[in-house]
């Protein structure tokens, strides 16, 4: 239990100092008004030492001060200082400030185990992220579970389930059971203290069911797991033990701190934790923590420990060389450039499956993708032969606008004989009338007009 | 359970929660026996009259000297009001009103004090912090007159006066009111004479 907290001491302070000025100021002008003036400072500042005070107060003071500032600022900045620093862009609550009270995460690191619940949007990767940044940051080995995980979302830590990638989270629970085992062993020939060796599984509803073999290594390290130095964190949607697949095992939860993320009546994030042997439920403010997602950055490699294992065979190595290809005409940014792909082959055996966790950008005027030598050709061809843009389209595909350029090239090519459907009847000179003549262009510019509305 | 109840106290704050010491006593006085509750009458009485005095002069009166020019400008208002309130009701309630409304500038500070002192709401939260401010600026005076005679330093005096400020203003009171709870449960389990609770066993 702490002694006195920072607020309360701010408050003593305060009381001491402005009371203590107020109250001379009675005796040395009695009669006077003066004294209200320390008095309300006291009562000012020992209000801000109260958090719900200061949470709504402090945002109306910071306006009125921004308010008054602009003027000083371009003032400032008329007389040729800097010009003023912007105040940074309000963030909603999260990942506002790095600094933490210590309360809750020294709580919670000071626990073997944690279980954090927490449904979609409570703060529970939030938290969970934090603790293993913390943890790696520290130099502990943190290995983290998480069907959701993206490039640089754990720095520091081995993460793995990139694109729900089960079997590298298989692979790396069973590098994390041999540790285990390791340590076990290395504890029978004496050996008492070891690293910490931190596993964070995050939705492990989904981890701890869709992974075999995890459920057994979680019991584990709940029960055995801190004499080794193996800590245990899960990140779950809710309490119940069929979720973690715990049924008639709900004494091992016992072993873990649970904190529950929730909100409270005024939609401020607030934990409450269980105590494991007394039942004891303590609710903690949720100190404001960095918003992971902003850590996530396209990658020009895949993940290390991305799914390229098992039966990499002929339709891998395609894919592969589809992935990193160039685009066939510029404007387009290689694929391998733009977008973080996995390849998992025959995993299950006659399964392939290939993750793409980024797009590459448009090419630059719209276009997706130029149209093959030989489609175009088609396309001429089509025009040529007189073959309305539409069924050429419908039988050909590809890109749109390149196809109705080769349509167009193909078309203006047989308009140089356009008029070989339509035979010249003419005199025996080769004249032909001018009604004849007329016919014919009407006849032409018909059929152009029609394929025009066609294509339109 | 309120989430508000479940918030994690630190020391200093359950130190000044009057009302936790309260509910302690009266369950430690619940089950007394005779002679204990008798010692803890005692003892807690005479704790109490050393007490009383110095909360009565450096606490109630200096608040009450204080509000004087708060009740002098307030009084013939005051006195208008019992003075219907007696031809209405044709009873003798302006001395008692008066008394109330009088004493009630008075205590208020102290009552919001010890009912209020881990409370989290925002409103109360201010009052009860202006309460604190008030009470010790209004103390102060005395306070202060009486480090005076301790020491000529000027400093070390204003260092006094702020520490025994502090004490009679949230101390005395606080510990008063635990010593007066206590005697009143002590009487009651002296009345009642003595524990009444016996253990049963339910065997199936």
């Amino acid at each position: 239990m702490t002694l006195i907290t920072t607020d309360e001491l701010a408050r003593g302070a305060c009381l001491l100092v402005f009371g203590s000025a107020a109250g001379m100021c009675t005796v040395s002008f009695p009669g006077s008004p003066i004294w209200l003036i320390p008095a309300a400072a006291a009562v000012g500042g020992c209000a801000l030492t109260v958090p719900e005070i200061r949470r709504e107060a402090l945002p109306s003071v910071t306006r009125a001060v921004r308010a008054l500032l602009p003027d000083r600022n371009r003032d400032a900045a008329t007389d040729g200082a800097a010009p003023p620093v912007p105040p940074a862009a309000p963030s909603g609550g999260r990942g506002k400030a790095d600094r933490a009270p210590p309360d809750l995460l020294a709580t919670l690191k000071d626990q073997p185990h944690r279980l954090v619940i927490g449904h979609t949007r409570g703060g529970k990767t939030t938290l969970l992220h934090k603790l293993a940044t913390d943890w790696a940051a520290a130099g502990a080995r943190v290995v983290v579970c998480d069907p959701d995980a993206a490039p640089g979302l754990w720095p520091g830590c081995e993460a793995a389930g990139h694109g729900d990638d089960r079997a590298a989270i298989a692979q790396m629970l069973h590098a994390v059971r041999a540790e285990v085992q390791t340590r076990r062993a290395q504890r029978a020939q004496g050996v008492r203290r070891f690293a910490p060796l931190h596993l964070v599984i995050d939705e492990a509803h989904d981890v701890v069911a869709g992974v075999p073999g995890a459920l057994d290594l979680v019991e584990d390290i709940a029960r055995r797991g801190a004499k080794l130095g193996v800590h245990l964190t899960i990140g779950v949607q809710d309490r119940q033990v069929k979720t973690l697949g715990l049924e008639g095992k709900s004494a091992i939860l016992s072993n873990f701190q649970t904190v529950e993320m929730l909100r409270d009546a005024d939609g401020r994030r607030i934990a409450l934790l269980h105590d494991p042997v007394t039942g004891e439920r303590r609710r903690m403010d949720v100190p404001e923590l960095p918003d992971p997602e902003r850590l996530i950055a396209r990658s020009a490699q895949p993940p290390a420990h991305a799914g390229r294992t098992g039966g990499a065979g002929a339709d891998a190595a395609l894919l592969e060389a589809l992935l990193a290809a160039p685009p066939v005409t510029g404007g387009g940014a290689a694929a391998h450039d733009a977008a973080q792909a996995t390849v998992c082959v025959d995993r299950p055996p006659g399964h392939l499956t290939v993750n793409v966790t980024a797009v590459a950008g448009a090419p630059v005027g719209g276009r997706t993708r130029a149209l093959a030598p030989a489609l175009r050709d088609a396309y001429r061809q089509a025009g040529a032969a007189g073959e309305s843009f539409r069924a050429a389209y419908r039988r050909l595909g590809g890109n749109r606008n390149d196809a109705l350029a080769a349509w167009r090239q193909g078309r203006a090519v047989s308009s140089v004989s356009s008029c070989a459907p339509f035979p010249l009847s003419g005199n025996e000179n080769g004249v032909i009338p001018a009604s004849e003549r007329h016919e014919n262009a009407l006849r032409s510019c018909g059929r152009e007009r029609r394929e025009n509305a066609e294509n339109a | 359970m309120n989430a508000y109840d479940m918030i994690q106290q630190s020391c200093f704050t359950r130190l000044l929660d009057v009302r936790s010491y309260v509910l302690a006593a009266r369950a430690a006085c619940a089950r007394l026996d005779p002679a204990p509750a008798l010692f803890m009458v005692v003892v807690f009485g005479l704790i109490t009259l050393a007490l009383t005095p110095i909360w009565v002069v450096f606490d109630l009166a200096s608040t009450w000297e204080f509000t004087t020019g708060l009740r002098t400008a307030a009084a013939p208002v005051i006195y208008e009001m019992s003075g219907r309130a007696e031809s209405v009701l044709d009873l003798p309630v302006g001395a008692l009103l008066t008394g109330i409304i009088f004493t009630g500038f008075t205590l208020l500070p102290s009552l919001f004090e010890l009912a209020f002192p881990t409370v989290r709401h925002p409103l109360l939260n201010l009052v009860l912090l202006a309460s604190i401010v008030f009470d010790y600026v209004t103390d102060w005076g005395k306070a202060a007159a009486l480090a005076a005679t301790w020491t000529a330093n000027r400093a070390l005096e204003v260092v006094y006066a702020a520490a025994f400020c502090l004490f009679v203003s949230v101390g005395v009171q606080a510990i008063l009111v635990c010593c007066i709870t206590v005697i009143i449960f002590g009487v009651l389990a002296l009345l009642r004479g003595g524990a009444r609770s016996v253990r049963a066993v339910v065997i199936e």
